[in-house]
């Protein structure tokens, strides 16, 4: 990947991360999460094109792009368990590394 | 019949890259110009996205438009016109789209997580022109589920409010 792909996507990230945070000033609650969720998706196909491979992050994406985000707000308890699994693999990583 | 077709719009969020006839594309633009208005003031400007690099453009400041629609319908209010109702008139303009589309064997979804401000300086939109909703269109890659509605009973009251049918 060029640099230049790599700056577009960086920039892609940021404005997907500064205009949700605008937006999310009027928006229900449960957007925020989603956001992030996405935002966190995003990031790990980032660090993929950049050549920056790891199980974790293939693992973070593979759950996040399993998980039907579109489905909100209808299965917010599952949401809420689905994050706190997620928690739950980083802190083991992170208290294992 | 109408009816089936308002019942089976769906929020669509993954769309294919086939793109959309222009004919097809043209009654879209119809049913927006046919909607009704306050006063027939039609405080209202459509403006077409369809080159890829333009969507992506549209994509990257509205955190709420999900997949890659062959088409976006940026439904801005004008304000240079009497703007009383413009809110609910542009509304009106992006049901009768997406119910049109619908009846075309189109997805579509509504879309108000944008950055107004953004578009505005990505489409060069006059300061009167506000975007105010965009309307993602394209082929499904699968049928969206159904997130259901509310019991009609909680919704109707009959002649008053907490009302049952057929009482005085
Ligand atoms: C005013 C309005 C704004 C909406 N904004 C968004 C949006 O930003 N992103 C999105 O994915 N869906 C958006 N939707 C779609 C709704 O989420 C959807 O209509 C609702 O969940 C019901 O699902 P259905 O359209 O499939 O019946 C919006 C709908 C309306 C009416």
């Amino acid at each position: 990947m060029s640099n230049e792909q790599k700056v577009s996507g960086l920039i892609d990230l940021l404005c997907f991360l500064v205009v949700g945070a605008r937006e999310l000033v009027n928006e229900p609650k449960i957007y925020g999460p989603m956001r992030l969720m996405e935002a966190s998706q995003r990031l790990t196909g980032l660090a993929e094109d950049c050549d920056i491979r790891h199980e974790l992050l293939a693992e973070v994406s593979r759950r996040i792009g399993a998980f039907p985000l579109d489905a909100l707000p209808e299965g917010e308890e599952e949401f809420i368990h689905f994050m706190d699994d997620l928690i739950v693999l980083l802190a083991s990583w992170v208290r294992d590394h | 019949m109408v009816l089936d077709i308002i019942k089976s719009r769906r929020s669509i969020r993954r769309f294919l890259d086939t793109p959309i006839p222009p004919e097809i594309l043209q009654e879209l633009l119809e049913a927006a110009q046919w909607a009704p208005s306050g006063s027939n003031n039609q405080p209202w400007a459509f403006v077409v996205v369809q080159e890829p690099a333009s969507v992506r453009k549209v994509k990257m400041f509205s955190p709420g438009l999900g997949g890659v629609p062959a088409a976006l319908l940026i439904v801005c209010s004008d304000h240079s016109r009497e703007d009383t109702t413009a809110i609910m008139d542009v509304s009106m303009a992006a049901q009768n789209v997406m119910l049109v589309a619908t009846d075309k064997g189109l997805g579509s979804c509504v879309v108000r997580s944008h950055n107004p401000k953004a578009l505005q300086t990505l489409l060069e939109l006059p300061a009167d022109v506000v975007p105010e909703l965009i309307v993602a269109l394209g082929y499904a890659v699968k049928p969206a589920r159904n997130p259901g509605r509310r019991p009609i009973e909680e919704l109707v009251h009959w002649e008053q409010y907490g009302g049952q049918p057929g009482e005085q």
